[in-house]
Order: C-alpha cells, then structure tokens, then sequence
C-alpha cells in the first residue's frame, strides 16, 4: 500500500514538481500515471522508490516512511519493488540471464536457483530462447520484457513504470502493457506512468492526472476513458 | 551473500571489466610492474650489497707495515701493545721472505719478476683482524701510528665503510623510488579505475534502482585496483627473478656478483613487493569512489 501526505516536491529555482499531492493506492491496484511531459509523473514514482525526497509530506510504502528512509536503507526499499524504465536501464554488459539475476544473485541465491527463476520468469515475458543474449543483441521490446522480467523475478508486491513504453511503437506498446495487466492479475500492485492515450483507455484500473504537480484527477478508469482522451 | 561470496562475485566482476578494457588496464598494470621493478632491483642490489659487506667484512683485516728503520725497542712495543689490546682476535707477523712467497702464489706471472729483484722490497708485516667497533679500531690504528715503526697502514675497513654506505644509499634509494613509483602505479590505477566507472556509470545507477547496496556497486571497482596492482607485482617479480637468472649466466667480476648475485629476495621480501602492489591497487580502487565525479557523489 502507498499513501501520499500533502507532498510536495520543489526543485532548485522554484520549479514546482508536485503540489499537495494526498492520496492512497491500495495493495494488487493498477494504477496509470497520466499527464503531459514535466506533470510531475516520473517525480511521483521517484518518490516513491526514493530516488528523490519530498520537500514536504510524507510517503508510507507499506506502512514505512520512505522520505525519513536513510540512504544506507533504500537498497533495501527498492528491493521490494519491481522498477521499469522508459529506457530500460539494463546492464549491457551482462547476458540476459544475470540482468534478470542480478537481484537475486547479489541476494546470495545459489546459482541452480538463480537459473530457474530465470528461466520461469524469462519464459513469462516470452524470452526464453534469449536467456543467453546480450542486451544489445535484443530488439527494444525485448529489452523492455527483459527489464520487466527483472523487475519482477523476485516477486515484488509493486512494479513502478515510468513510461515503459515510450519508446516502442504501438503494437510493442500493448504488447508490454497485456505483461503488465497480466502480472496485475496475480496481485501486484503497479504504477505506471504514461502519457500514451492508448494505454490509458486499455489498461489499469484507476487513472492519476497529473498537470503542472497538481492532481487534477484521480478516477476509475473507465469513467475517465473519454477524458483522457482529452488530456492525452 | 556471504562475504567469501561477495569477495568471489567482486573478483570475477572485476577480472571481466579488466578483460574487457585489457589495453587500459595493460597500462596500469605496466606502470606497476615498471615501478617494483625498479624499487625491488634497488632492493635487491641494496641486500646483496648488505649480505657481501658483511661477509667481506667477517674476512677484513688491518694490515700494519712496518717501517724498515724501525728499532727492536719500538718493535717489542708494538708487538706488547697489540697483544695486550682487547680489540684484536688476531696477530700474526708476517716476515719480508713469507710476503714475497705468497706474492709469487698470488701472481705467478710476476713471481719471475720478483725473484730478480737484488733486494726482496717487501716489508715485514703484521696483520690484525678485529672484534672492536669502527671507532676503536680507528683509535687503536692512530695510536699505532704514533708509535713510530709503523710504515703504512692498510685498513680494510675504510672501503667496507664505503660499501656499507653504497649499500644503504641503494636500499634508499629503492625506498623512495619505490616510493615515488608506487604513488604513480596508484594513480595510474585510479585512473583507469574512474575510467570504467564512467564508462558504467549508466549500469551503476541501474545497480542501484534494482537495490544493489554501495557495497556490492563500488566493490568490484576496488578488486579491479587490486588485481591490477596484484598483477604488476607478478609480473615485476617475473621480470626481476629472469634478469637474476639471466645475469647469473654471464662472466662477471668477483664482485659485481657479490654485489648482484648472491641471494634472490627472500620470502618476506618477495611477500612485501606483492603486498606493495596489492596496496597501490587497493588505493588506486579506492580513489575514484571517493571523488565528486557524479558516479559515486
């Protein structure tokens, strides 16, 4: 579960990010980020892993406050959760096999574990046969499945997404966020923030808008299908 | 993880990242081994200097001439003094006749020369061998001096002194340009060490969203110094140990091998050089994962 707490997240020179912002996600929800380039998405979710800390407010991630977190703690935090990049900030030096692994290898599971996780978890997103491969032998989707295998290979209660699919064209796009509802399905919470109007109509189940580090809406997103049409 | 884990991941992660940048990291290694092997040769010669004055010394000996107008009064004097002093183990006279025999055993060349002579120019001798300090003998050498039926005095003494000295200012020298190169091998480890962390600075960030401790992140950086350093010292000590051997096949004065060739470094010497490596790879890991470079703050 995550609960924001009137946060508010200032930037050097004035430059508000986030205003106010309350409100509570709870456990297996699937939650789509929406809002224009510089709403102030992709500082909510650095918020929530701690990549940054609030200027004011507090932010409870299953009932611990992230922003008093010391920085020694935050391995820690990011552990229990998936995170998935628009550029998916895999490891190019490493196979396919030890991106997904990493986790759990600096974790200390043997290397015998370590391979059939890999090769559950690869078989999932359906890369299997590309255990072996390097980052840059793979296609962007592939990447961006390799990146999600590796978010979620050590069972994470939550996946944060920031924008998994900017950077694959549309058939690609549905692809990743079927992946997403799927592992949803099996009780994951997920926060994904998304300014792809397509993704919005299709997928989730509660839509955040955020404009200008307001939140102007935060809906059923069902409802909010033909908004956000408008605010895509 | 366990440590021995964590120690074995950090080894294998750095040994790729050097494979991978084997032309830079080459450099580093080059460096090092440049610098124990100009520090170990200087110690090495700075032992071997040691070892040989210290055998030359166990055989050094005062050799007194004694002055042809000398009288038997003065002699018998002479003769009391150095057997009544505590500072020599050993007197033994040696007569003109006996000098000018183990002349012509010495140099059989000149031993016709020296038989022609009219006159045997060889004075009578005596020579001492010595338990007593530098300063004592010293003492004891001008006292005899003042006594008058003394010719000349050869002491062995005086030149070990300046071996002894040569000796000392090789192993400093091999200290502080030892000292001096290591400091460089270190930053020149350090160098290609920030080099790889710049050029992995993209996967660093990725290590630490996954949630990858510092610990696990900076560690194979500082193995990758170590084995760097590690390396150097290997291939310094490769280097020194087939130039000792090499030289050893060669025709070489009596006392450039004393000087040179009497002993390889010892275990402990051998054991610092390695060590020595090891810390300027150490630092060289260490360095950059403390600078402001925006990899690591």
């Amino acid at each position: 579960m995550i609960e924001f707490f009137n946060v508010s997240m200032v930037y050097p020179g004035d430059k508000v990010a986030l205003s106010e912002i309350s409100l509570r996600i709870p456990r297996g929800q699937f939650v789509v980020l929406a809002g224009k380039s510089g709403a102030g998405k992709s500082t909510f979710l650095r918020l929530i892993y701690r990549a940054e800390v609030p200027s004011r407010g507090q932010i409870l991630v299953n009932g611990r406050n992230v922003a008093s977190l010391p920085a020694k703690k935050v391995p820690f935090l990011r552990r229990t959760m998936g995170i998935v990049f628009q550029d998916f900030s895999l490891i190019e030096r490493k196979t396919v096999f030890e991106n997904v692994t990493f986790l759990p290898h600096i974790l200390g599971v043997d290397a015998r574990t370590r391979r059939e996780l890999a090769e559950r978890t690869l078989k999932r997103v359906g890369l299997l046969d590309h255990i072996d491969a390097y980052p840059a032998e793979l296609s962007g989707g592939e990447q961006q499945r390799v990146a999600i295998a590796r978010a979620i290979v050590n069972g994470p209660d939550l996946v944060l997404a920031d924008e998994p699919t900017g950077n694959l064209d549309p058939d690609l796009s549905r692809e990743i966020m079927r992946l997403f509802e799927e592992i949803h399905l099996e009780g994951t919470t997920i926060v994904l923030a998304s300014h792809d109007p397509e993704a919005q109509k299709e997928f989730g189940q509660r839509l955040l808008v955020l404009d200008h580090g307001r939140l102007v809406a935060d809906r059923p997103l069902r409802v909010m299908e033909t908004e956000a049409a408008v605010q895509g | 993880m366990s440590l021995l884990q964590a120690l074995a991941y950090f080894f294998w992660e750095a040994v790729r990242n050097l494979l991978r940048g084997w032309r830079i990291s080459s450099l580093a290694v080059a460096t090092t081994a440049l610098s124990l092997f100009i520090g170990g040769t200087l110690v090495l010669l700075g032992t071997n200097l040691t070892r040989a004055v210290d055998q030359w010394r166990a055989d050094a000996q005062v050799v007194i001439y004694l002055a042809e107008d000398a009288s038997s009064d003065q002699l018998a004097a002479l003769r009391s003094g150095l057997e009544n002093s505590s500072v020599w183990t050993q007197v033994r006279e040696v007569s003109p006749e006996q000098a000018q025999i183990r002349f012509k055993q010495r140099f059989p060349d000149l031993a016709q020369v020296a038989g022609d002579l009219e006159r045997n120019p060889l004075p009578a001798s005596i020579e001492l061998r010595s338990r007593g300090s530098r300063v004592q003998v010293a003492a004891e050498i001008a006292e005899l001096v003042r006594q008058g039926a003394v010719a000349e005095i050869d002491d062995d003494g005086e030149w070990l002194e300046k071996m002894e000295a040569a000796a000392s200012v090789a192993s400093l020298l091999g200290l502080l340009i030892g000292g001096i190169l290591m400091i460089a091998a270190a930053i020149s480890i350090a160098s290609v060490v920030r080099l790889s962390t710049f050029v992995y600075r993209k996967e660093i960030a990725a290590m630490r969203l996954i949630g990858a401790t510092e610990f696990f992140i900076r560690g194979p950086f500082v193995v990758e110094g170590l084995v760097q350093g590690v390396a150097g010292s290997v291939v310094a000590l490769a280097a020194l140990w087939l130039g000792y051997y090499g030289l050893g096949g060669l025709e070489l004065p009596w006392f450039a091998r004393g000087a040179l060739l009497d002993f390889f470094l010892s275990g402990g010497q051998t054991s610092g050089l390695l060590a020595l490596g090891g810390l300027a790879g150490l630092v060289g890991g260490l360095i950059p994962l403390r600078e402001r470079t925006g990899v690591f703050g």
